[in-house]
């Protein structure tokens, strides 16, 4: 056992993980359950290239039916990888749940095998639907949806039949970058009305801009009868090397019968003819003998190449045309036109045309330069050369058109160079390359919390101390003013005797006749609105009077202060003086209103 | 051990352990394992690091390992801390370039637009601050009027009564639409938007990773959505992300 361990150790890291493996293909359903007689979506989805088909094994009481397929190529983990989804509808033709997969494929090299899923199909109302047209409208075999590889070719199957529909393409086994035309071809023996059909989804082949639908008309003899044949071409573009199939689809179309409705009304009926998928296999162009200057362009062409006039003064404009035509797309095709530095250059945007011809797709581009000598002399152009490939032959060839020399006289021309005619204002767009984002902003700005909250304690203190003082200064203020007023003085002055009444009570406890006259004269002058510290005693008690203080008070008041003077200068007693004092403001208090 | 390496160590040694983590989420990025830089980037900010720069970084992570949706996210992110910032505006335009969906991100009308752009284009903080200090600055100098020490000029007190109501009231409901109802992105590859909350309800649409859509209200499992079109429906809660300032649920962890 001991001596088994390091190899199964070892065996564990070289084997390929299944599980590595199985990720690479997923089934799912986005919604798994559905009616007896309905349809059930199921997806199979495969990261990595696709070499084989994807087989899922049949389960009994249900129909697989291939209704779309798309690839892409996706940036994941910082590299390009493609993505494939195939969809199916899968008909329950009875209720129950079913396990579905695991899908199996070639993928990166490796057998790959998915996940199962489970579907489920509740009892239904109605019965399954019809797998194809009914009455005497069928389309060929293999058709409505079937396993793909049904190519039409040659003679349709007509027998038995009054209408049929098969789809083509004339060239099943392209190379990427070659243009296909996908035919349908519909063909009625009867009269019909509404002829009508789905294109099917041509991922990943791009139906080449520019160019509408071929429709095209005829009549034939076949098995004896005539038939009126409908063919719609449509041009396709391939642009990546596998097997890729245009899935089946329909036409529908309205069946004049001889039955009427009465008045000699022909009535219709509706049908639908399935049209068969068509396999392609986009072969992958060869390597071997691959200029460096091929651009991608696939087909047969000629390249002509002519000057508007080849004798001119420097500064002055030649313009360059070149036309490239021939059967196939030259769909970006660039053709650099190499130029001796003497010559100032200038392109136009060029004039692209593309049709489909009873060959194929044909093309025409017609490119057009501004030349723009600054030395006089014979300038050579050399021959401009476009690198193609054609798939006939299998070969790269170059078309080339012949050298142009253009004379010219004149003196050799300053910086500034003449832009003159119709290409005056030919400036050559910025070629876009690519795109990216911006990088990374590096450094200490990636730290830090730059959260601000209302519940931030700065937040909250800028924003109370300011209020809070302002409210503070503010009432502060306001009272000082109010003090200012008639009524502030009044109460200031009320204020001022409490405090006197209180400060003469406290004399008059302590024996203190100098502290309780103080008070009496301070309560006095509050009571006046007038300092009454150096009234004498008739004066004061005049002042009472004449303030609205009863007689016998006022007549107190000047005996009380004569007391206090005889006291404090005569020598006289100054007991019971400060209580005779405080008795008396106490009374006056209360007495003079 | 040279001197120079052993005294590069020491400085190492002595940083801040989120400095260093800083610089290992940046060296991910650097080596092409961008799934483990944007989780770097992402715990960095569960550390409490929250700001655009971060953000950013994080959906430049997020672009570079072909996660849409998370990229929009982050960026969207990274806008409410710096909206005015042409890296985090030009980096979220590429990554909405890649959106499988041809759906405008939720916004609003020209009209509000042109009346709202200072509002708008300041941040969080930056309204909290600007109406913070024009706060300050009015009180002092209303103290300053009512003390008689100087007149201030009424427009000048009246600016700065604008400037509270435009930091302080903005950022209060910025604050208030951030925590209710924030925009929302799709995060997984492909969703159904459902007419109800439960599988069995009408399909309406399917969205993909790195659609825009406005959260209208949400609970422990679905969120109800809105597309700029004006169709709502409900989608599974764990299929958007939350344009908000707080991180949401863990990212996942690198594979």
């Amino acid at each position: 056992m001991r001596r088994l361990l390091p190899a199964l150790l070892v065996a564990s890291l070289l084997l390929p993980t299944p599980a590595l493996a199985r990720e690479k293909i997923t089934l799912s359903s986005p919604s798994p359950r559905g009616q007896v007689g309905g349809t059930v979506q199921v997806q199979v989805d495969v990261e990595g290239r696709l070499e084989s088909a994807v087989g899922i094994q049949e389960v009994t009481g249900l129909r697989f039916v291939q209704s779309l397929l798309s690839s892409s190529t996706v940036q994941r983990r910082g590299r390009m990888v493609t993505e494939t989804m195939i969809r199916y509808d899968v008909f329950g033709e009875r209720e129950g749940t079913f396990t579905i997969g695991p899908a199996r494929a070639v993928v990166d090299g490796l057998e790959t095998r998915s996940n199962t899923i489970q579907i489920e199909f509740a009892p239904g109302s109605g019965p399954p639907p019809a797998a194809a047209a009914s009455g005497a409208a069928s389309g060929a075999p293999g058709a409505s949806g079937g396993p793909p590889g049904t190519v039409a070719a040659g003679t349709p199957d007509t027998q038995g039949k009054t209408l049929y529909a098969r789809a083509s393409v004339d060239q099943p086994a392209p190379f990427v970058g070659q243009s296909v035309l996908y035919r349908l071809e519909i063909g009625a023996a009867v009269r019909t009305r509404g002829l009508g059909w789905d294109p099917p989804d041509f991922t990943p082949f791009m139906v080449e801009p520019g160019v509408d639908e071929h429709n095209d008309e005829e009549s034939r003899i076949l098995d004896g009868r005539r038939w009126n044949i409908t063919t719609v071409d449509v041009p396709l573009f391939t642009v990546q090397p596998g097997t890729v199939t245009v899935p089946a689809t329909q036409v529908q179309a309205t069946v004049m019968d001889r039955r009427t409705g009465g008045f000699g009304i022909s009535l219709g009926r509706e049908v639908g003819v399935p049209v068969n998928a068509v396999p392609i296999s986009v072969r992958p162009l060869p390597t071997a003998g691959r200029p460096a200057d091929f651009d991608g362009v696939v087909g047969r062409f000629k390249l002509q190449a002519s000057v508007d006039t080849d004798e001119l003064a420097v500064g002055e404009t030649a313009t360059l045309t070149l036309t490239v035509s021939g059967r196939g797309s030259l769909r970006g095709a660039k053709i650099p036109v190499p130029v001796p530095d003497s010559i100032r250059t200038y392109d136009e945007t060029p004039d692209e045309s593309v049709w489909i011809a009873k060959d194929g797709v044909r093309s025409r581009s017609i490119f057009r330069r501004a030349l723009v000598p600054t030395e006089p002399g014979r300038i050579q152009v050399p021959p401009v050369q476009l690198a193609y490939f054609d798939p006939e032959s299998g070969n790269y060839r170059r078309a080339r058109s012949a050298p142009i020399t253009l004379t010219v006289t004149g003196e050799v021309a300053s910086n500034a160079v003449s832009r003159a005619g119709s290409l005056a204002a030919a400036k050559a767009e910025v070629e876009v390359l690519g795109s990216d984002i911006l990088p990374l902003h590096t450094g200490d700005r990636m730290l830090g919390d730059a959260r601000l909250g209302l519940g931030s304690p700065l937040i909250l203190a800028l924003l109370l101390l300011p209020s809070g003082g302002f409210l503070g200064f503010f009432l502060f203020s306001a009272r000082r003013q109010m003090e200012e007023t008639e009524g502030g003085r009044r109460r200031r002055r009320r204020r001022d005797a409490r405090d006197a009444v209180g400060e003469a009570r406290s004399a008059a406890a302590a024996g203190d006749v100098d502290g309780a006259e103080g008070a009496l004269r301070e309560w006095l002058g509050a009571r006046l609105g007038t300092s009454a510290a150096a009234l004498t005693p008739a004066e004061a008690s005049a002042a009472a009077l004449a303030s609205g203080a009863p007689k016998a008070l006022a007549e107190e008041l000047d005996h009380l202060l004569e007391s206090v003077e005889a006291a404090r200068y005569g020598g006289a007693s100054r007991s019971g003086v400060a209580e005779a004092l405080a008795a008396w403001l106490d009374k006056a208090d209360g007495a003079w209103s | 051990m040279s001197a120079r390496l052993a005294l590069l160590l020491g400085l190492l040694a002595l940083l801040p352990a989120s400095a260093s983590a800083n610089f290992d989420c940046v060296a991910s990025y650097e080596a092409g394992r961008y799934r483990e830089a944007a989780a770097c980037f992402d715990a960095l900010e569960r550390t409490g690091h929250h700001n655009g720069h971060l953000l950013y970084n994080e959906g430049n992570a997020w672009y570079r390992a072909g996660d849409v949706g998370r990229a929009v996210l982050a960026y969207r992110r990274a806008q409410l801390h710096l909206p005015r910032h042409g890296d985090v505006r030009a980096n979220l335009q590429s990554a909405r370039e890649l959106a499988k969906d041809d759906l405008a991100p939720p916004e609003r009308g020209p009209l509000a637009r042109a009346v709202l752009a200072p509002y708008d284009a300041l941040s969080l903080r930056e309204l909290l601050l600007l109406g913070t200090v024009a706060w300050l600055a009015f009180f002092l100098l209303a103290t300053v009027q009512v003390a008689g020490r100087a007149a201030i000029p009424p427009p000048l007190l009246a600016a700065l009564a604008v400037a509270v109501v435009l930091g302080l009231g903005g950022a209060a409901s910025r604050a208030l639409a951030l925590s209710g109802s924030p925009d929302a992105v799709v995060l997984v590859s492909e969703v159904t938007l459902r007419s109800g909350r439960d599988v069995q309800s009408v399909d309406l649409a399917r969205l993909h990773a790195g659609a825009e859509v406005e959260l209208v209200e949400r609970d422990e499992s679905w969120a109800q959505i809105r597309l700029s079109s004006g169709q709502r429906g409900w989608l599974p809660r764990s299929a958007v992300g939350l344009v908000q300032l707080e991180p949401a649920e863990p990212t996942p962890t690198v594979p």
